[in-house]
């Protein structure tokens, strides 16, 4: 396996053209009252959001599920390019392996590209090769892996 | 499912042989002489990565006949895909969310301007 493909099995993305200026889409994503009223899957609310938007500054998110359960979300500004690029560094707990958005050792980019009057937003997930090399090989479970799980799943039927 | 658990299966899945021999035995269970046939590796290189991923709970060896058929278990890579699946859909639906709301901002902002004129 090269090396380039190796950092590809650790990526995941995830790509999305909304209807929007970039300016505005980049209000939504980094100020934390827009924030709450969007992040989180269906069902989902949010009962805080602390947004420290600085290289170093923290993102703190409390994501209420709808049993009630809070999956707090905790991540790191790693970089800030307005109104075109985030970086997070997570600092999620090991037990919440999604992170409530960001993963444990996972760097979570998102950049905003203009298109006309519309917006492609990029989701780009790196799970990060850690003394423990599991998170490694999350996203290459989607990818290289795919076929070694469409064979699993013909073996369960 | 504890984070430690999927830690476990993710290690085990982080070397392309034993991710090529789990993908050999979703075709079936066999044998070790058989799993080792295709990897220009010794015997006991791949005992070894048998046992990370039995230590995983990735396979089973059957203890009942000599040769010790290898069988894969497929509870740890559901459970390690079911978490990829999660995380995906936590942003998608994220996603569908802020769709929604950047047309509501929007709308918003139109009429705020129409009063103005």
């Amino acid at each position: 396996m090269s090396t380039k493909n190796a950092e590809h099995h650790r990526e995941l993305v995830i790509t999305r053209l909304f209807d929007a200026p970039r300016e505005l889409v980049w209000q939504a994503w980094t100020n934390p009252q827009h924030v709450m009223r969007w992040w989180g899957p269906k069902g989902f609310s949010n009962s805080s959001c602390e947004s420290d938007l600085r290289v170093g500054g923290s993102f703190l998110l409390n994501m209420r599920a709808p049993d009630g359960n809070i999956y707090p979300c905790k991540g790191i500004y790693r970089e800030i390019v307005e109104p075109e690029r985030i970086v997070y560094d997570s600092e999620a707990d090991e037990n919440h392996p999604c992170g409530a958005g960001l993963p444990p050792r996972s760097l979570v980019t998102v950049t905003f590209t203009e298109q006309g009057n519309k917006t492609t937003l990029t989701l780009h997930t790196r799970f990060k090769s850690a003394a423990r090399k599991e998170a490694a090989n999350l996203a290459g479970y989607s990818t290289s892996w795919g076929e070694a799980l469409e064979r699993l799943a013909e073996a369960l039927k | 499912m504890t984070a430690d658990h999927l830690s476990t299966t993710f290690a085990a899945l982080a070397d392309p042989t034993r991710r090529a021999i789990l993908a050999r035995l979703a075709s079936g269970e066999t044998s070790v002489a058989e799993l080792a046939a295709p990897f220009q590796i010794s015997a006991p290189a791949i005992t070894k990565h048998l046992k990370v991923l039995e230590n995983a709970g990735l396979i089973t060896r059957s203890r009942l006949a000599q040769w010790r058929p290898c069988k894969l278990e497929a509870t740890p890579l559901q459970e390690a895909s079911d978490f990829i699946e999660q995380y995906r859909q936590h942003w998608e639906q994220s996603l569908d969310r802020l769709d929604t709301y950047l047309k509501q901002l929007q709308a918003r902002e139109k009429k705020r301007e129409h009063k103005k004129r």
